[in-house]
């Protein structure tokens, strides 16, 4: 099954970064990435993924345990 | 004025001791009342010579002479009003609190229990405007004496192998002092008390440090300084107006304020400079401090914690002194009167929550802040003065203190003073916890009727808590306490600090 | 200029607080509402001044009115206010005085003049912050109270000392400081503890939740935010701020995502948006440090916005965790709403005050030529959004159905306070210039409807969307709590205490015993002749023994003589 969400979602990024590509550059470029249109959608996007994997591991690892009376 | 300065510090003195003999001599009803009058006129004649000492004028009675030279001598300071001022004025407040709390824990033998009382607050008197070595020993004497029949009160086992106990140090002390008295009398002709010392110059530096080693033992038994404190916890037995005016504050302040005597005005920063004994006092002081907190976290009975609490706080008056800097005599002297009041509201509260419901463990006191509000409103007040939370009483003596512990340069001290700001607060706000915070109540449990100690219990321990909020602000605005207290420094140390 | 303390803003908040306790419900009510009023009349007659108190041999600038203190002063007053009315359903007297006294110490703070009078509304408001954690009243809410104490009277200590040293050195003025000598580090440190600068920072997620949901709305406002100003007030372009404050806006980012507890993860959401207004402070330009005030105005409200509607849910359903959530959509709408309003807000989406405050500390950085700050504080970005925009509410309000029913309406008067709230987020979001802008203390101007700007947040917004969709499973809330730095300290600590205090007793104990022994011959004697004799011969004898010792004395001092 196609998650629906997802597309639409994607299409709508597609779009904004295609809007800022074509028109609406960056006012005033300082890092290398403010050259590349869709910064903002990778780093929300790809941070996001890693972040959450991260965290998720770490958790596993090191800081999660039960719940206790205490809490 | 009809009297002159000496002869109103000689009746302040007097007042509580005839007030002792009226007690034992007069009519049974009237037991308390004389004690009234005593205190009232106590601290009305010491609040006259107030004008005199801040002028700096020399309130002086000589009683009557022992030999040349030597005169048994009432002279009154800054320092000694100070002191005397408390006694005296506290007195007041515990009488009050003494006649709600003989009846509530019906007390047998109440005239011994109030001549020994006044006798006691007439010893610390004397203590207080002693104006040489020779009386300020006497009345130092005479005040463990007096008190004596008040730890053991209670007439039990333990009671009476507490009170050996107090008299085994304090009396050991006293030996000691007196050892001191007689050979600085052999040493310096003379035994008046003079700001900035007398000693130096008089004799060679290691019997300047014997004869600091044995005025120092002999103040510090009642200053409780680790390891002559052992009799302090152990006089917890003895009734709980007694714990708190006398093992809280005037008797144990007799100590600091004989601590600061020696200190200031028997050997002063000259004679003191390169001998090491007021280096080897404040260690002990802040090992005091930190030993004695640890220790009163582990006590579950109320009065204990306390009595470990004010262990702790004494050594940091002592530190003051011992530091022998202008702003570390300041922070003594505020400290003296601002310990004093927030430890006497925590005594009163220990006494009125036993008589209101008989427990004195603090384990047993779960949510007994509803029962009793206004105890353990006032008991917040006395423990976050202690902790020194600005704005109340205890946190002025710290800033001077930690002031002091800069001006001499000893960075160990600022910490242990500043530091143990912590330890205190563990010790003290649990207790405030504990009582207001018990948990949830279960459902359908009516909420606890209020259930107070009588008024007479009540009122002191309210009246003082709003004293350790005063002197938290107004000492520092009108200026009489600050001022006194900035006169001992200015006087010890040739100039305002 | 100076000017009379009788208008000092903190005044009715006292005054309240002491009359609280002699009111009746409704009488605290409008005290706790009225005091704000007073308070905000009182700042807004105000000119720029200063205004002391001499006591103690020292001078007690006890209130300065200028632009920064302005901006948080007034932020407090309205947000206590707000607050006021969210705590109206809240009847007992204890909870409204420590409120009450909260609000003052936290506009006190802002106000204070000189270093002292400082540290004196710094430990009312730790004093407070305890009290009203203990009002909790659970196992969890009196252990965290206490943790929470201990800390903060460690930071203020250290920060007392820092100023004790200052003032020896002459000067106890409340202002910019070079962190060059010893007492400025102190003094520095002292704030960072209260700013929550990991790793001092487990005090806040630790106790915040574990208020009642009316106190964790006072908690979560004044306290980091408090010290925010202190550090914007006195260390501005501190380097090491800048990376603190970086670091901090991802470390509770991270932590967000494992945690179960709703108000748990806000709070860690405000030490990763405190990052922000350190890392501001840090920057140090005229635009980060516009940016970290804004940016702690918009916090005050938003923050509070996303507490309340939190609090809401719990007091509604009785639960607060994700797991034991879900399905709220219907029967709570209204405070999903307001809690949508709140994570716009945070997360920076257009026409919301988080976009327009936030962007000013992210471009001062770029404009500082600071890319990995702009890069951490863009990524922080992401993760604000993907915690409280996205896992809070679908989890909470959406998801699957844990078995939460709402068991009590939520009362109006929660429901008026975050209005209020949401309103100050919007309206400041679409109007910035006319009204947050317009009160910024220092020369900088910033203009965040940028179209690059639009495009940039939403660009991160919907990436973020996507990663969450993708992810959403994994997202959902485990029934486990999380260990924070905090396990390396509190039981060593107690464990250290414990320890020492068993061993200096034992030592004491040996030391009576030896004494005792070596003492026994002569003292056991006497004992055993008193128990013969009766005790209180002891008194007796101990008398002439002093007696005869002082004539004795006597004798020796008079042959001299």
């Amino acid at each position: 099954m196609k998650d629906r969400v997802a597309i639409i979602m994607a299409v709508i990024l597609a779009a904004l970064v295609a809007v800022e590509w074509l028109w609406v550059p960056h006012y005033a470029p300082k890092f290398p990435w403010h050259h590349m249109p869709g910064y903002a959608a990778l780093i929300g996007l790809l941070a996001c993924i890693f972040v959450v994997l991260l965290s998720k591991a770490l958790g596993a690892w090191l800081l999660q345990r039960p719940e206790s009376d205490d809490d | 004025m009809a009297m002159g300065g000496g002869a109103l510090a000689g009746w302040a003195v007097a007042a509580p001791f005839i007030a002792a003999l009226l007690i034992l001599a007069g009519p049974r009803r009237l037991v308390e009342a004389w004690g009234y009058i005593a205190a009232v006129v106590a601290v009305t004649l010491a609040g006259l010579l107030l004008p005199a000492v801040r002028a700096g004028q020399t309130v002086e009675l000589v009683l009557f002479q022992l030999a040349p030279g030597l005169d048994l001598l009432f002279r009154v300071d800054a320092l000694g009003l100070t002191f005397g001022l408390l006694a005296s004025g506290l007195w007041i407040v515990t009488g009050v609190y003494s006649s709600g709390y003989v009846r509530s824990d019906d007390l047998k033998n109440r005239p011994r229990y109030f001549a020994a009382f006044a006798a006691s607050i007439g010893a610390a008197m004397g203590v207080a405007f002693a104006g040489n070595l020779l009386t300020f020993f006497l009345f130092y004497e005479a005040l463990t004496l007096a008190t004596y029949p008040l730890v053991v009160h209670k007439e039990s086992e333990k009671a009476f192998r507490a009170g050996r106990r107090y008299l085994l140090f304090a009396l050991g002390g006293g030996l000691a002092l007196l050892t001191g008295v007689a050979w600085t009398w052999q040493l310096a002709g003379t035994l008046d008390f003079v700001p900035g010392g007398f000693l130096q110059g008089q004799t060679t530096p290691t019997i300047l440090a014997v004869l600091f080693a044995l005025f120092v033992t002999g103040v510090a038994v009642k200053s409780a300084v680790m390891p002559l404190h052992a009799w302090l916890p152990a006089a917890m037995v003895a009734p709980t107006p007694v714990s708190a005016l006398l093992h809280a504050v005037a008797v144990v302040k007799a100590g600091v304020f004989g601590m600061m005597r020696m200190l200031g005005f028997v050997f002063g920063p000259a004679s003191l400079a390169g001998l090491g004994g007021a280096e080897v006092l404040a260690g002990l002081a802040a090992a005091t401090i930190v030993i004695g907190s640890l220790i009163a976290l582990r006590q579950d009975n109320l009065k204990r914690r306390l009595a470990y609490s004010t262990v702790v706080h004494l050594s940091y008056i002592v530190l003051g002194a011992a530091l022998v800097v202008p702003f570390g005599m300041v922070g003594s002297v505020m400290h003296m009167v601002n310990h004093g009041l927030a430890k006497i509201t925590l005594f009163f509260c220990a006494g009125a929550i036993y008589a209101a419901s008989h427990r004195e463990n603090i384990s047993e006191m779960a949510g007994l802040g509803r029962v009793m509000p206004w105890t353990f409103g006032a008991f917040t007040v006395g423990s976050l003065a202690l902790v020194g939370i600005p704005g109340l009483s205890g946190f002025v003596g710290k800033f001077f203190l930690a002031r002091g512990a800069i001006e001499a340069g000893d960075m160990i001290a600022l910490t242990i003073m500043l530091g143990a700001s912590l330890l205190t607060a563990s010790y003290l706000l649990p207790i405030v916890r504990i009582a207001f915070f018990p948990g949830p109540r279960p459902d359908g449990e009516p909420a606890p009727r209020r259930a107070e100690a009588p008024a007479a219990m009540l009122v002191p321990l309210l009246v003082t808590a709003v004293l350790v909020v005063l002197f938290g602000v107004v000492p520092g605005i009108i200026g009489v306490q600050y001022g006194l207290a900035s006169d001992v420094a200015a006087r010890v140390f040739g100039g305002a600090p | 200029m100076t000017t009379s303390l009788l208008l000092h803003p903190v005044l009715p908040y006292i005054v309240a607080a002491a009359l609280a306790p002699v009111a009746g419900v409704m009488g605290r009510r409008l005290l706790s509402l009225a005091a704000p009023v007073v308070a905000l009349a009182f700042l807004l007659t105000l000119p720029d001044a200063t205004a002391s108190l001499a006591a103690f041999g020292h001078d007690w600038v006890l209130l300065r009115t200028d632009g920064l203190a302005r901006v948080f002063a007034l932020a407090f007053i309205v947000y206590s206010f707000i607050a006021g009315i969210y705590a109206w359903q809240e009847t007992a007297t204890g909870p409204k005085v420590a409120a009450l006294a909260l609000c003052g110490a936290g506009v006190g703070v802002v106000l204070a003049g000189d270093l002292l009078s400082l540290f004196f509304f710094w430990e009312w408001l730790t004093v407070a912050s305890l009290f009203t954690i203990w009002f909790g009243n659970t196992a969890g809410a009196w252990a965290a109270g206490f943790r929470y104490l201990v800390f903060h009277l460690l930071g203020a200590t250290v920060m007392l000392m820092g100023i004790l040293l200052r003032m020896a050195e002459g000067s106890t003025a409340f202002e910019v400081m070079p962190a060059t000598d010893i007492s400025a580090w102190l003094i520095l440190i002292g704030m960072v503890t209260n700013a929550a600068v990991p790793p001092l920072h487990a005090w806040l997620s630790d106790a915040y939740p574990r208020a009642s949901v009316f106190g964790t709305v006072f908690l979560a406002a004044f306290t980091t935010k408090a010290a925010v100003y202190a550090l914007a007030r006195a260390f501005p372009g501190v380097e090491l701020l800048v990376w603190a404050g970086a670091i901090m806006a991802l470390f509770g980012v991270v932590y967000a995502v494992l945690e179960n507890d709703i108000r748990r993860l806000l709070a860690y959401h405000i030490i990763s948006q405190v990052g922000y207004m350190v890392a501001g402070v840090g920057l140090g330009t005229a635009l980060a440090l516009n940016g970290t005030t804004a940016h702690a105005f918009s916090h005050i409200f938003y923050k509070g916005l996303l507490m309340m509607s939190a609090g809401a849910v719990i007091y509604a359903t009785g639960r607060g965790k994700l797991t034991e959530l879900g399905r709220l959509a219907g029967p709570l709408r209204w405070t999903l709403v307001l809690m949508m309003i709140g994570a716009f807000s945070i997360s920076g989406v257009p026409f919301f005050n988080g976009f327009v405050s936030k962007s000013m500390v992210v471009s001062a950085a770029a404009y500082a030529d600071r890319a990995p700050i702009e890069l951490m504080l863009l990524i922080a970005s992401m993760g604000t959004f993907l915690h409280t925009g996205l896992k809070l509410p679908w989890f909470t309000f959406f998801g699957t159905d844990n078995g939460a029913r709402v068991l009590r309406p939520v009362p109006a008067s929660m429901y008026v306070a975050m209005v209020l709230a949401a309103i100050i987020c919007f309206v400041t979001g679409v109007i910035p210039g006319m009204t947050l802008y317009a009160l910024l203390p220092f020369d900088a101007t910033y203009d965040p409807f940028t179209g690059h700007h639009f495009l940039e947040s939403l660009q991160l917004l919907l990436g973020t969307a996507l990663g969450f969709w993708i992810l959403r499973v994994k997202l959902g809330g485990e029934p486990t709590t999380t260990r924070d730095i905090d396990v390396l300290y509190r039981q060593p600590i107690l464990w250290a205490v414990e320890g020492a205090g068993v061993a200096f007793e034992a030592f004491g104990r040996a030391v009576r015993t030896t004494t005792g022994v070596a003492i026994a011959g002569s003292w056991q004697r006497l004992q055993a002749y008193h128990t013969r004799h009766g005790t209180r011969t002891l008194a007796v004898q101990s008398t002439v023994i002093i007696a005869t010792l002082a004539v004795a004395g006597y004798i020796v001092l008079a042959v001299r003589g």
